[in-house]
């Protein structure tokens, strides 16, 4: 039934640290902009954070893998990954810096950061969506959304952070504006889906919406001067135009090209534009170089969506697929209802693993004594110029633990000389490590089988460390994951 | 065959109802909203006056009198979502359909 993981052991995903301490299953998690702090929410009725201890860096494992050690809100113990890659061997002291409570009475089923860092909002089945601000180093809630009907399911913030979308069981989808003195007003609400709404995302370049249903179909929305309008709705016409079943979760590739969806129906599908179609070159996506921004050169316009399908995967999953990430290296992970995380990237996994040593050696050989052995509570990751990228990129992918604090330029430079294209890229934050091949056909990288007890609910790519995959489950756990 | 006639007669009588008193809600509702607005022009800002202008012409041009109208069931979509942003910035929602009890229900 299942097609094959192509070249099983190229890459796989190391479990770094297992999180507990959500007395219920949970729900969704969210890293911070900068990648330096995870929040989770939970059936519990909270939402908990977790960071990584400042300058934890200890001799790599020398043993074989043991058992997690597994407390409350004391540092976890995460499982010592056996190996020789210093990287990697390095524990992760995760533990959970605090408890956002008190606020809702229901679960709270999503949560969403603040472009800025400085805001969480939460998503609750008790029909309220609560904003929080950290206030010297308490969360504190300082306003609250009223309006659904009914559960929450959704809550996302826009890349300029001006607006916040919702969506949830009463079938709709608002918008909603932030004013000044943690004002928000409501801007629109947008019936259209004829079921429940399980989620909403916001294109990276802001002016586009997508939301997921129930109903078997995709939306996309776009603002027209006066209200949001549904500019194009992906599948419910009949076979073989999308999805055949509940929508779950849709996210964006790292040039806001194309649309990844996963679905009850046990598929993911890509979407893309059709003047992508149209470039020359099989399967290449038309790249313009330079201009630093989206939908030149026969891409995908945000502001008039023309998405088609472009690939469905297929026999991969044998449940519901209820979570899916497209992160910064182009590699889509995705979770299931039958305990597995997947990843899935385009051409030979084999070659990808070899950029992955590559970048790995980089950062081991770099240049001594710039630091970044810490992960301070203020968000230590360094920004170095991006290698071989159109100019908005400007992270690169650096472990913290590494200690030799290398990367930048000569990394991107390994990376880039592998890759199949020297095109540049277009969009904002998408240079760095790709080791995918673009063009090429997409495959199954690596599986975990029982990543968790029971379903993943949610996985997502850690922006700053795009090696770094969260993922969270019914059995209250959180675990973090390294791709080697 | 006159069985689903008699059947049929019955649902478009409860439908069209159902859609005439929703329509109707919220034109009662405007009307009120422009009675406190006539005491308090400060209570509604400009974007609560540009819904408020929006919603009247949508009853206005609404197919109340025609069944058949094929935008019907969309125009009456916007209509409730615009109400909803509406009765948002006036702090005062009032579902047209009552809330469910907060029961502790499945959901996903």
């Amino acid at each position: 039934l299942f097609q094959p993981c192509q070249k099983m052991d190229c890459l796989s995903l190391e479990l770094v640290a297992s999180l507990a301490g959500h007395q219920d299953r949970v729900w969704s998690v969210a890293w911070s902009p900068k990648g330096d702090f995870l929040a989770s929410c939970s059936g519990d009725k909270t939402v908990r954070i977790w960071t990584r201890r400042a300058g934890a860096t200890s001799p790599p494992a020398a043993a074989a893998p043991s058992a997690a050690t597994i407390t409350g809100n004391d540092s976890v113990n995460p499982t010592t990954c056996a190996g020789s890659n210093t990287i990697i061997g390095a524990q992760q002291q995760w533990y959970c810096c605090a408890i956002l409570d008190q606020c809702h009475s229901r679960t709270i089923r999503n949560i969403a950061w603040s472009p800025n860092g400085k805001a969480l909002a939460t998503a609750s089945f008790d029909a309220t969506v609560a904003i929080w601000e950290l206030a010297g180093s308490v969360w504190e809630q300082v306003a609250e959304l009223e309006g659904h009907e009914n559960e929450v399911k959704c809550v996302t913030w826009n890349p300029d952070g001006r607006l916040i979308a919702t969506c949830g069981r009463d079938r709709s989808v608002w918008i909603w504006e932030s004013l000044p003195g943690r004002e928000f007003e409501c801007v629109d609400v947008k019936q259209g889906h004829t079921q429940d709404v399980k989620a909403v995302r916001w294109h990276p370049a802001g002016e586009l919406l997508v939301s997921a249903s129930y109903d078997d179909t995709i939306k996309l929305w776009n603002y027209d001067g006066d209200e949001w309008v549904c500019s194009q709705t992906l599948g419910g016409c009949g076979p073989g135009s999308g999805h055949s079943s509940t929508v779950w979760d849709v996210s964006w590739d790292p040039d806001g090209q194309r649309l990844a969806s996963c679905s009850d129906d046990l598929t993911i599908k890509l979407w893309e534009s059709r003047a992508a179609g149209a470039a020359p070159g099989p399967g290449r996506l038309a790249v313009s170089g330079g201009s630093g921004g989206y939908g030149g050169g026969g891409g995908l316009v945000p502001s008039r969506p023309d998405l088609r399908c472009g690939t469905t995967l297929s026999g991969y999953h044998g449940r519901t697929i209820f979570s899916l990430d497209w992160g910064p290296t182009g590699l889509i992970a995705s979770g299931d209802g039958e305990d597995c995380i997947c990843v899935f990237g385009q051409g030979d996994p084999e070659m990808a693993r070899v950029v992955l040593r590559a970048s790995e050696e980089e950062a081991r050989q770099g240049p001594a004594g710039t630091n970044t052995s810490s992960v301070s509570c203020d968000g230590g990751d360094e920004r170095r110029g991006g290698g071989g990228g159109s100019g908005g990129g400007d992270t690169t992918e650096v472990d913290p633990d590494d200690g030799s604090g290398a990367s930048g330029p000569d990394a991107d430079a390994g990376v880039s000389a592998l890759r199949d294209d020297g095109k540049e890229r277009l969009g904002k934050g998408s240079t760095g490590l790709r080791p995918g091949q673009e063009g090429q056909p997409w495959g199954l990288w690596t599986r975990v089988q029982s990543a968790h007890d029971a379903d993943v609910n949610c996985v997502r790519w850690n922006p700053a460390h795009p090696r770094l995959l969260a993922s969270c489950s019914d059995d209250r756990l959180v675990k973090l994951w390294w791709l080697r | 065959m006159v069985a689903g006639i008699a059947e049929g007669r019955e649902l478009g009588v409860q439908k069209g109802y159902e859609i005439g008193q929703e329509v109707g809600f919220y034109a009662g509702c405007i009307r009120t909203w422009r009675a406190l607005q006539a005491k308090e022009p400060d209570l509604v800002t400009d974007r609560m006056e540009r819904g408020l202008a929006a919603l009247e012409e949508m009853i206005r041009d609404f197919p109340l009198y025609d069944p058949q109208n094929e935008s019907l069931h969309d125009n009456l979509e916007r209509l409730r979502g615009r109400f909803k942003v509406v009765a948002s910035g006036f702090g005062c929602l009032q579902d047209y359909y009552p809330k469910e009890a907060a029961q502790a229900s499945w959901s996903f």
